[in-house]
């Protein structure tokens, strides 16, 4: 196996770790999108209203990422969307955190009662998953070719890699790079 | 060498591909108006069942209200007395362990007249429970049932008759065992149609479905939740192991 068709299979498993994470999690809020807009009005960061607007959407946002990242079509964009998500959500468990809030994140549509030493326990735990899961964005966002992509089967085998992109062939030739550049 | 000639077929079978294959534009533009739609629907979507979960029902405030939002207070009619904040849904589990815990205690401070309550009876779990619940908004119709009971002086007395033989999360209530609460909290006669009828026409409706967005607003993001005179009260952080305790605790915070 190439080194090549390696890096490939760690694309894909960012791709399903970070895909089927997204799913799920949007599945488990979308059937209450009341609870959803409470979790995020649970973090006391954004205006009320606000934060009931983006508990509606996040459910959808995370399930249509997920599934993009799942079949890997414009694997570079939404895993750039999905780790910034991640980035959010480090950021809002870990004020919440600062701020003494016993609150349970709701990452995936828990929410409700907690205590404050249950919450003290949780909050590394959501954090250290979503760093792992933010990490998944990054990689594909450096690296967004994998095996088994919609990106690969429509748009041909080397277009998603733009030219910022490291190629994997050192010795990429012109064609190449110039076919990228398309994108 | 070939590696040269890998490199050109793999050109080859690329390029041909590029007029044949579909416009990453094209389909882009597809995924990108399919997300906006999904989003913009779902955000409608529920801002209209939120809608109608708020406007159901009448507008009335029950007794010892005195705004939307705001909460139940059963007053001790005397200035000086702790007020004691508390934050409940009636499905909640960890409320009904604070209720056989401190419940008889809350009651004879308030029967005795040494302590303000102010009852905040939330409703969010119907969001998560109505998914599993056979009985669907089993919060939402108990705490309109304990509005009922306000009006006749009854609301305590229906509130801890709901937190006795407290079903399993997820089962709620139908709304003939709430009707047998109202008898449970001594309503009969004229009284007991009277609190149907209230049960039925749902007046205090609208009144229910604010008080979450308040206790959100609040900081009060779980169930049960207790301020004692508006300072959050954790009982362990506080030392208080028994009813005894929270007495003592409870007694020693004079306004």
């Amino acid at each position: 196996m190439t080194r090549e068709r390696m890096l490939d299979l760690v694309g894909l498993a960012a791709r399903l770790i970070l895909g089927v994470t997204l799913v799920v999690a949007g599945y488990l809020k979308i059937g209450s999108l009341q609870s959803s807009a409470r979790s995020v009005q649970a973090y006391q960061l954004l205006p009320f209203d606000v934060a009931t607007y983006v508990g509606y959407a996040l459910p959808i946002v995370e399930i249509i990422l997920g599934i993009l990242l799942i079949v890997g079509l414009f694997t570079r964009t939404a895993a750039i969307l999905g780790g910034l998500l991640m980035v959010a959500f480090i950021i809002g468990i870990t004020s919440a955190w600062a701020r003494g809030l016993s609150i349970d994140c709701g990452c995936f549509g828990d929410g409700g009662i907690i205590s404050l030493e249950e919450a003290q326990r949780k909050y590394p735990i959501d954090i250290a998953r979503d760093i792992g899961l933010a990490l998944c964005g990054l990689w594909l966002a450096w690296r967004p070719a994998s095996f088994a992509s919609l990106d690969r089967a429509l748009f041909g085998p080397r277009i998603v890699d733009s030219p910022g992109a490291p190629t994997p062939e050192p010795t990429s030739p012109d064609t190449q790079t110039s076919q990228s550049t398309q994108e | 060498m070939a590696d040269n000639l890998d490199r050109k077929a793999k050109a080859q079978a690329a390029a041909p591909r590029q007029g044949r294959g579909p416009n990453k534009i094209v389909v882009g533009g597809i995924v990108a108006i399919v997300a906006i739609i999904a989003v913009v629907a779902g955000v409608i979507l529920a801002d209209q069942q939120k809608k109608t979960t708020t406007t159901a029902g009448g507008s009335d405030l029950p007794a010892g209200v005195t705004q939307m939002g705001g909460p139940l207070e059963i007053a001790a009619g005397k200035s000086g007395v702790p007020v004691l904040d508390i934050y409940e849904d009636f499905q909640c589990p960890a409320c009904s362990s604070l209720e056989s815990a401190v419940g008889p205690t809350i009651t004879d401070m308030i029967t005795k007249k040494q302590i303000t309550v102010r009852y905040h009876v939330m409703s969010f779990l119907d969001g998560n429970l109505d998914q599993i619940s056979p009985n669907k908004q089993s919060s939402n119709r108990a705490a309109n049932g304990a509005m009922c009971a306000a009006e006749d002086g009854k609301f305590l007395e229906y509130h801890n008759a709901l937190f006795q033989n407290h079903p399993q999360e997820g089962k709620g209530w139908t709304d003939a065992e709430l009707t047998t609460k109202a008898k449970d909290a001594g309503l009969k006669g004229e009284s007991l149609t009277k609190w149907e009828q209230c049960f039925a026409g749902k007046p205090y409706n609208q009144y229910v479905a604010s008080i979450d967005d308040q206790a959100a607003k609040d900081g009060v993001t779980a169930t049960p939740t207790l301020k004692l005179n508006g300072e959050k009260l954790d009982l362990a952080a506080a030392g208080i192991n028994n009813a005894n305790d929270f007495r003592t605790h409870i007694l020693a915070a004079k306004n």
